[in-house]
């Protein structure tokens, strides 16, 4: 009877243990995937002429999620501040990709096109 | 026979109690008074020798980053601005995340991006100088 009662206790503190972990793996993992989908919405625009078009615009939005993911591979700072890091480079990649995909409807896919206002 | 072996273990036990306390001072001083303070005079002369490990890692840091900015300097001074923009934004925005990075005392990041913005200033200059593609 002691020893199943111990037993039980045993799991529960090594299910306590493990929890935190796993929660934070499956974390990581969603901003891995997030970062990835940024990513390649750079990769897009850039194939579809932005370093030619918008190179300023560009490099920040890479450089700014290199250093997203640089600050979480260290874990200095918590999740939240690479989510609104991530928040603000995935807006500028999606208006790169926008800029690159409208130029590419309007027939010259390298052309520079700059949306007014 | 018996008092004078207590004695000798007791002042056994002062004397490493002494040294070990001596060793951190010293350890200690090393580490937070480097450029000034009691334990840096007496301990050590003038130069870079006298820096602290510490300090020593941090001047690296900032030389990296003066590296970088020099570079990228060289890079405007040869108009790769208008001539390789791509590679010039790079620079640009490399060198100011290094900065930032050494404002934070991050001692990887520093580097790394410092690096990162030398090797694209470089490029710009090329390119500028008709280096090419």
């Amino acid at each position: 009877m002691r020893g199943r009662r111990f037993f039980f206790i045993c799991i529960f503190l090594l299910s306590a243990a493990l929890a935190p972990g796993c929660v934070k793996r499956q974390t990581t993992a969603g901003v891995v995937d997030w970062e990835e989908k940024i990513a390649i919405m750079i990769v897009k625009a850039e194939q579809l002429g932005a370093r030619e078009c918008s190179p300023r615009e560009l490099a920040r939005a890479k450089v700014m999620l290199e250093h997203a993911i640089h600050e979480r591979e260290e874990g200095i700072y918590p999740p939240s501040w690479s989510g609104s890091k991530l928040v603000e480079v995935e807006r500028m990649a999606h208006k790169l990709l926008e800029q690159r995909m409208m130029a590419q409807k309007s027939g010259s896919p390298f052309r520079c096109y700059h949306r007014k206002g | 026979m018996g008092n004078y072996t207590v004695f000798r273990s007791r002042y056994r036990i002062w004397l490493f109690t002494v040294a070990i306390g001596v060793g951190i001072l010293l350890s200690t001083g090393g580490i937070s008074h480097s450029g000034s303070g009691f334990w840096n005079d007496l301990l050590s002369g003038p130069g870079p020798a006298s820096l602290s490990p510490q300090k020593r890692a941090l001047e690296g840091r900032k030389k990296a980053v003066e590296s970088a900015r020099a570079a990228f300097e060289k890079a405007k001074e040869a108009g790769a601005e208008y001539a390789s923009p791509y590679e010039y934004y790079m620079a640009q925005e490399y060198l100011e995340l290094a900065h930032d990075e050494l404002k934070e005392g991050d001692r990887i990041g520093v580097h790394r991006f410092a690096s990162e913005s030398e090797q694209f200033s470089a490029l710009a200059i090329r390119k500028s100088s008709g280096g090419g593609k």
